[in-house]
């Protein structure tokens, strides 16, 4: 116990607290500091010398999750019910390609759509459009939005999808073919039999994703790297290039703050909403 | 509905789970399928629901194929050994769905499943989750809901299993007698002798997915047609004994080590065919013996009381055979006694092939 509360303490509690002290700073590059009270979230907020990027990052940020968690979402059902309703083999073949996204390293998969979208006809889709002797597309540039949310979604479809095949897996058998003898089309199994009995795992992958999509960066860094000119910066993308291109480190700070409140208010949002409370305290599975 | 099953076979790679089964059902008729585990009643009643496509062999409902049918169309209700009721719905949902996929008005459906309820008693808890109710409760709801759309046909997989004995012989009266009521041909899957011989109008014995021989109950009691259906019907079931039959001055005989035994009339004029001597099985029931006097000497192995009889087990040299004895029968163990047959109620089976030599 002892040395364990210690390391959890040194790793863990330590760099919250000091990100938000951090966040009533100004430090900056030299690391020098000074308390300047509430100035970094003022900016923020808009209030005095406001942040013009704010709104631009917000609703980035907004138009990435809505994309991003329902693509996720439904994507991942679609994908665990239909290979669920399959051969077993045939199945097995879609949920493992369905899988290739996390068993390669975020780099390889940030670099196969940054190189498959590439705007010259070294690109995988404009080689195919020059081949057939269309005009190449500057897809990066015209369309970056909708890569990083395929890009950042697939990459939640295959978490998504492998949590929602084990739930259906144990589903017991007798249950749909009673639903089938009850007269169930195979859209009606799914939908009066299948779905209801993913509730769980939908809300907990929606809550899981939600955070996700809010929290990491990364795969947008590797594809667009936030542009063109802050089309794709998302808050959290823009707390990272506060801090360390432009080695703002209070004001990344006061960013990643206000981003933790926003999903601290959010997870209690969700709890509420969909009585997960209950659900964690009963540790309830509904067979 | 009329159920036809024609050379039916329905193999799993190498095993046959199924094997060349025939097998008529009228309509209204209630019929048990009846075996030991594993012996490929689920297997032919998911057939029957089109969960399985045949091997081999045709499935026909009032006279037509259905093979190529899937299970919504073919008018069945199923009760499932676990229930399967939706785990998500009230009691009322469950029972209602079926008409609810056939966009019958909530009004009507309401009707319905209240009517059905009251029937099987269960209008108390109709607003309550099936995890809610006691099991009991639940096999009624998986009833409701199985019969609510009216099917032509209602499969039932084990229905009484998962219940405790009192609540399966209370259940066992009651399906039996709404069965009856609804005059609904009806398929029973069992394992347990008993509860086929109770409930069902005929009932097909299987054994490694073959027939073994149908009929009404009293016939599989009384005229078995091989070793395996006599072994299997009636508790405590029927003695075997290794014999010859012989033939002397015109009259039949069975012969052991220990006794031999004249055979009536009745059961001679079925064996008069048969070329002597002939190594046999002799089946006897435990109540067709009578201790007390006779040619047949045994000796007294263990005594077990049982109320309305006593169940006496005795060694006949080196086999033992069970005795059902009056209540008021005591002996103590090692005690010499004298049995006798009644010989119209000896079975013989042929010890090579195990069929019947009386049917
Ligand atoms: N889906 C299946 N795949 C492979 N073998 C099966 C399958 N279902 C049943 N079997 C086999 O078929 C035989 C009959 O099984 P089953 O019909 O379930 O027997 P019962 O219901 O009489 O206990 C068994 O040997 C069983 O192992
Ligand atoms: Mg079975």
């Amino acid at each position: 116990m002892g040395p364990s509360v210690g390391l959890v303490l040194l790793f863990y509690f330590i760099p919250v607290i000091l990100t938000f002290l951090i966040a009533f700073t100004d430090m900056g590059r030299t690391l020098i500091w000074r308390f300047i009270g509430l100035d970094n979230f003022a900016r923020l907020f808009g209030v005095g010398s406001r942040d013009p990027l704010i709104p631009r990052i917000l609703l980035n940020t907004i138009v990435y999750t809505l994309g991003a968690l329902p693509l996720t979402i439904v994507g991942g059902l679609l994908i665990a019910v239909l290979s669920m309703r399959m051969r077993p083999s045939a199945g097995l073949f879609f949920r493992s390609v369905f899988f290739i996204p996390r068993a390669i390293p975020p780099v390889v998969w940030g670099f196969l759509w940054a190189w498959s979208f590439e705007g010259t006809r070294y690109g995988l889709f404009n080689a195919i459009l020059a081949a057939l002797g269309l005009p190449t597309v500057q897809w990066l540039i015209r369309y970056p939005m909708i890569i990083v949310i395929l890009a950042n979604g697939f990459l939640g479809i295959s978490l998504a999808m492998l949590v929602f095949s084990a739930a259906i897996a144990t589903i017991p058998q007798e249950l749909t073919r009673a639903a089938e003898v009850d007269g169930a089309s195979e859209g009606q199994v799914i939908r009066y039999v299948i779905l209801p009995m993913l509730k769980w795992p939908i809300l907990t992958m929606t809550a899981w994703h939600l955070m996700s999509f809010l929290n990491s960066y990364v795969y947008i860094m590797l594809i667009t790297g936030g542009g063109p000119y802050y089309a794709t910066e998302v808050w959290s993308l823009y707390a990272y290039h506060a801090a360390f291109t432009q080695y703002r480190y209070g004001y990344g700070a006061s960013l990643v703050v206000l981003l933790v409140v926003v999903n601290v208010v959010l997870f209690l949002i969700i709890l509420k909403a969909f009585g997960m409370q209950r659900m964690l305290t009963r540790g309830k599975i509904e067979v | 509905m009329k159920v036809f099953l024609d050379r039916l076979s329905k193999y799993f790679g190498q095993v046959k789970a199924v094997d060349n089964l025939t097998l008529a059902i009228e309509d209204g008729e209630f019929v048990a399928l009846l075996g030991p585990s594993g012996c490929g009643k689920t297997t032919t009643l998911l057939t029957i629901a089109g969960f399985y496509k045949p091997t081999a062999g045709f499935v026909l409902f009032d006279d037509k194929v259905v093979n190529e049918l899937p299970p919504r169309e073919r008018n069945i209700g199923m009760v499932f050994q676990s229930y399967a009721l939706y785990p998500h719905m009230s009691v009322l949902d469950n029972i209602t769905f079926p008409l609810r996929l056939k966009k019958v008005s909530r009004k009507e459906r309401e009707t319905k499943a209240k009517a059905l309820a009251s029937l099987l008693r269960i209008e108390d808890i109709l607003e309550r989750k099936p995890a809610e109710i006691s099991g009991g409760q639940q096999q009624r709801v998986a009833l409701a809901r199985a019969l609510i759309k009216e099917p032509g046909l209602l499969l039932l997989d084990e229905p009484l299993s998962n219940l405790d004995a009192k609540l399966r012989v209370t259940m066992r009266a009651e399906i039996k007698r709404l069965q009856k009521d609804l005059g609904i041909t009806t398929i029973l899957v069992t394992h347990d002798q008993v509860e086929a011989m109770t409930m069902a109008d005929r009932i097909a014995v299987l054994e490694t997915g073959k027939l073994q021989q149908v009929g009404p109950p009293e016939e599989l009691y009384n005229s078995p047609a091989n070793l395996f259906v006599a072994g299997f019907i009636g508790t405590p079931p029927m003695n075997f004994l290794a014999a010859t039959l012989e033939k002397r001055e015109g009259k039949f005989f069975i012969t052991t080590e220990r006794f031999c035994l004249p055979l009536p009339d009745s059961v001679t004029m079925k064996i008069c065919q048969i070329p002597t001597p002939h190594d046999v099985i002799v089946g006897i029931r435990p109540e067709n013996i009578s201790i007390g006097q006779g040619e047949i000497r045994g000796e007294i192995y263990v005594v077990e009381p049982l109320g309305r009889d006593t169940l006496v087990s005795l060694h006949i040299g080196t086999e033992i055979i069970k005795v059902i004895a009056p209540p008021t029968f005591r002996a103590s163990p090692g005690e010499q006694v004298q049995l006798t047959f009644s010989e119209e109620k000896v079975h013989l089976f042929d010890k090579e092939t195990g069929k019947s030599l009386l049917v």
